[in-house]
């Protein structure tokens, strides 16, 4: 049997390492900055992204744009007609149009394109794609992947923290945390996701207690229980380093990912994001 | 006062007159017995004030020929929204008491005074959480306990109360030498002054053979006409079933959404009895009045449930058949917004000494603020008020300082309908740090359950927080190895006097390094009415060079009485 093959967006975080090392198809969604647009991913590194954005103001500050369905189309295709069958994991669709794209695109080509909608970002998603890569090289058929991986939606859990919430508020994405907007004090806010929407967790008065805090959110998420762990950041990664350090020291960590924040996320979040993605191996 | 025939009335309102208007005189002296030097948390003035709201609230129930409990209660009551200070909500505990003592009771005998006094002091101790001996508390049961000695068949209630003045007073002396910070400032227990000052004032108005001599304040006209400014009654305390309960409702209703369209508003029950009673021709007569109505029974007693827009008609109808009992009339509306308010996630109110810090709580999302005032202690009824105000059934209190904690459980425990949590922030910093970690549930969480968590997140933040505060003394002061003059700065953690000087710059600087600035993250400096803005970014400029690893912020926060408040953490 020719194994499941995964198909993920450039919102998953996954690195070039990732995407090779498990075969995963990775969509870009695409990032403009005033009229020149550059595929996530292909066009435009993490690294590039940051940089120009420190030059980018007013108009000038990039805006994503979603895959279309022709996109996922020219991925789904040729694996189908090669008689694979398809995960197919996505951003939030409450974050991005990328998962209605996706749903559209199968629905076009046939056969069995399992479309599922992580109720997540970076590597909220990223841990799901890699999971689902890892069942399918294991050998299991279609169905049981998507079963894993929609189980795996609910425990997946997303914790960050930004520098300022302009990024968020700007493009739309802000969610519940609109109630963290107006602080006269100079605060972190510290956000997750819940339901697949920015939610507001607390506020705290540095950086330093906003790494100690993602920390203890996540302690609290795992619940004893062994956890694969994602630390993402934005152009950071001595902060990132350091993040991880704590990670391993308090958490039961059965697997520990370090990733830059990618330009889609970075466009939203604003650069200084830093956050942690945590799963349970068993949920 | 006819002594034969005990306490009534008349004369307990005059004492109230008596002790309020030695309690004014005397209230400098009481001020300035503060443990610590500090221009604030004044004793004297706050239980002035909630004796005063006591005095007033008694002047409006009285009626010629009532009887003492029912006036010793509105005492009690006054006391009870009014109380300012932790000693203000001591002496309404102690009222409480006093009118539990006196329940039912015409005129007052010297042994049932005895017991009044016996009961204002188990009262008062319940609502401590840690009662201290040295306090306000022993001063109370030193009087008690003289009251009790002293009492012998045929004695008058003037010779129990008199023996009352004089174990307080005996009791006041010895609280020196019951607490250490006392003996060391030289000083006897403000609150425990106050209690003599009270039994001094009360005495003194029947120590005139006539009672002749003017109070000092004139009293509130019996039908209820306002004449102190202090007593800001914004709402009505109404006779709940059987006159015991009362619910406080405040004036300004929240503006709640409207509840889904009910056509018929009253939910309304009861009992009809009589002989032949005809259910036909009642439910003829009732179901054109509403909906959902039930009648059944027999022909001697019916229960008639409706749902109607006019309870009263109902009832009328029913009382040409027989007569009515056990009647139910409850407001579905309200109900509904009840429920509604039980999904809403929980307000925060907090209590703030300044203008500034009202800002900067309502820019965090603090939706009810409490304007601390010159005295920086609200009454128990402006707490309570505000906490009304709020939509959400559950709602957390920050007092921000320690002399507001007690009024802020007072108040928490007076609005009926709502689940109130006081939390223990003492200092305005601490109050940030727990706004600032508080969590909003997910909209469909249901928020009773996440209550303990959000409250405990909030109470963890508030430890990771040292507060300090500068203000100037107000008389020489010593502490150990520091010392400060009346006049000079003081810096203080709670307590604990940190630094002290004449220079201002100076003493922030060390403060700030007592509380651990050198190896903080963040020191933010609040600056009070007093201080420009150019002053204080100038002062925060200097900090930053002293101590060059936090991020030092600077906000308005526009207290009296304190150049500054820091925070470090």
């Amino acid at each position: 049997m020719t194994p499941v093959q995964v198909v993920t967006d450039s919102g998953a975080d996954l690195t070039p390492e990732m995407r090779e090392q498990h075969g995963i198809h990775v969509v870009p969604l695409t990032i403009h900055f005033g009229a020149q647009e550059f595929r996530d991913g292909v066009d435009l590194s993490p690294d590039a992204f940051y940089e120009r954005l420190t030059q980018a103001q007013g108009d000038l500050l990039p805006r994503t744009t979603q895959p279309s369905p022709a996109d996922f189309e020219r991925v789904y295709r040729p694996l189908v007609e090669a008689g694979h069958a398809v995960v197919s994991i996505h951003l939030s669709s409450q974050l991005s149009g990328t998962y209605q794209s996706a749903a559209l695109a199968a629905k076009e080509v046939g056969g069995q394109i399992h479309v599922i909608d992580s109720r997540s970002a970076s590597l909220g998603v990223g841990l799901l794609a890699l999971q689902a890569a890892r069942l399918a090289s294991a050998g299991h058929d279609g169905l049981v992947v998507k079963g894993a991986v929609e189980a795996l939606v609910a425990h997946t859990h997303v914790f960050f923290s930004v520098d300022t919430l302009e990024f968020l508020q700007r493009n739309g994405r802000i969610g519940r945390a609109q109630a963290f907007v107006g602080s006269l004090l100079n605060v972190k806010p510290i956000l997750s996701l819940v339901e697949g929407v920015v939610h507001p967790v607390e506020r705290v008065r540095s950086r330093g207690r906003a790494v100690a805090r993602l920390v203890s959110l996540a302690e609290e998420a795992a619940r004893n229980r062994a956890v694969r762990v994602a630390v993402v950041h934005g152009n950071d990664p001595e902060g990132a380093a350091r993040l991880a350090e704590q990670v391993r020291e308090r958490l039961q960590v059965e697997e520990l990912l370090v990733a830059p924040l990618g330009p889609t996320i970075g466009t939203h979040a604003g650069p200084g994001t830093f956050g942690l993605v945590c799963q349970p191996v068993q949920p | 006062m006819t002594e034969k025939h005990g306490l009534g009335a008349d004369d307990f309102l005059r004492a109230l007159e008596g002790a309020c208007a030695e309690l004014a005189a005397r209230q400098e002296e009481i001020n300035e017995l503060n443990v610590f030097p500090v221009p604030d948390g004044d004793t004297g003035t706050n239980m002035l004030r909630t004796l005063e709201a006591a005095w007033h609230e008694a002047g409006r129930a009285h009626r010629p020929g009532m009887p003492l409990g029912p006036l010793a209660k509105a005492a009690a009551r006054g006391s009870l929204w009014g109380a300012r200070g932790n000693s203000g909500v001591i002496l309404s505990q102690f009222l409480r008491g006093w009118a539990e003592g006196l329940d039912g009771c015409e005129r007052a005998s010297a042994a049932r005074i005895v017991h009044a006094f016996e009961q204002a002091v188990e009262t008062a101790y319940r609502a401590v959480m840690e009662p201290v001996e040295g306090t306000m508390l022993s001063v109370g049961r030193g009087a008690a306990i003289a009251a009790r000695q002293a009492l012998r068949p045929g004695v008058s209630v003037r010779h129990v109360v008199t023996a009352a003045w004089s174990g307080a007073r005996t009791a006041l002396e010895k609280t020196p030498s019951q607490l250490a910070i006392l003996r060391q400032a030289g000083v006897v227990d403000a609150g425990g002054m106050g209690l003599v000052a009270i039994l001094d004032g009360a005495l003194k108005v029947f120590r005139r053979r006539n009672g002749a001599g003017t109070p000092v304040l004139q009293p509130e006209d019996g039908r209820g006409e306002r004449v102190s400014p202090q007593l800001i009654s914004a709402g009505e305390l109404v006779s709940g079933p059987a006159g015991r309960s009362r619910a406080f409702i405040p004036s300004q209703l929240a503006l709640a959404p409207e509840p889904a369209s009910l056509e018929y508003t009253y939910c309304t029950e009861f009992v009809l009895k009589g002989h032949g009673l005809p259910q036909e021709r009642l439910r003829e007569q009732l179901t054109v009045l509403g909906d959902s109505l039930l009648v059944v029974g027999d022909e001697e007693a019916l229960k008639i449930h409706l749902h109607t827009n006019h309870p009263g008609r109902a009832l009328e109808i029913a009382l040409e058949h027989g007569s009515i009992t056990n009647v139910q009339i409850s407001n579905m509306a309200e109900q509904v917004q009840q429920k509604a308010a039980r999904h809403l996630p929980p307000a925060l109110v907090a209590v703030v000494p300044g203008p500034g810090f009202a800002d900067i709580f309502r820019s965090l999302g603090v939706s009810g603020i409490v304007m601390g005032g010159q005295t920086m202690n609200p009454s128990t009824q402006e707490i309570a008020e505000v906490i009304g105000q709020q939509e959400s059934h559950y709602v957390l209190v920050l007092p921000n300082n320690k002399n507001v904690l007690m009024a802020a459980q007072q108040a928490a425990r007076l609005v009926p309908d709502k689940k109130v949590i006081p939390l223990p922030s003492v200092t305005v910093p601490q109050g940030i740090a727990a706004v600032l970690a508080y969590q909003p549930p997910a909209p469909g969480e249901p928020v009773g359950e996440r209550i303990a968590s959000i409250t405990r997140s909030m109470e963890e933040a508030m430890t990771a927080v040292r507060s300090g505060e500068v203000t100037v003394a107000i008389r020489d002061f010593s502490q150990g190895a520091t010392s400060v003059q009346a006049g000079e700065f003081m810096g203080l953690e709670g307590d604990a006097l940190l630094a002290a000087g004449t220079d201002l710059s100076d003493v922030v600087t060390r403060l700030v390094t007592q509380l651990g600035g050198q190896e903080a993250e963040t020191v933010t400096l609040y600056y009070g009415d007093g201080v420009s803005a150019e002053e204080a970014a100038a002062l925060a400029a200097l900090l930053q060079r002293v101590f060059p690893e936090p991020e030092i912020g600077v906000y308005y926060g526009g207290q009296p009485h304190y150049p500054y408040v820091i925070s470090v953490e």
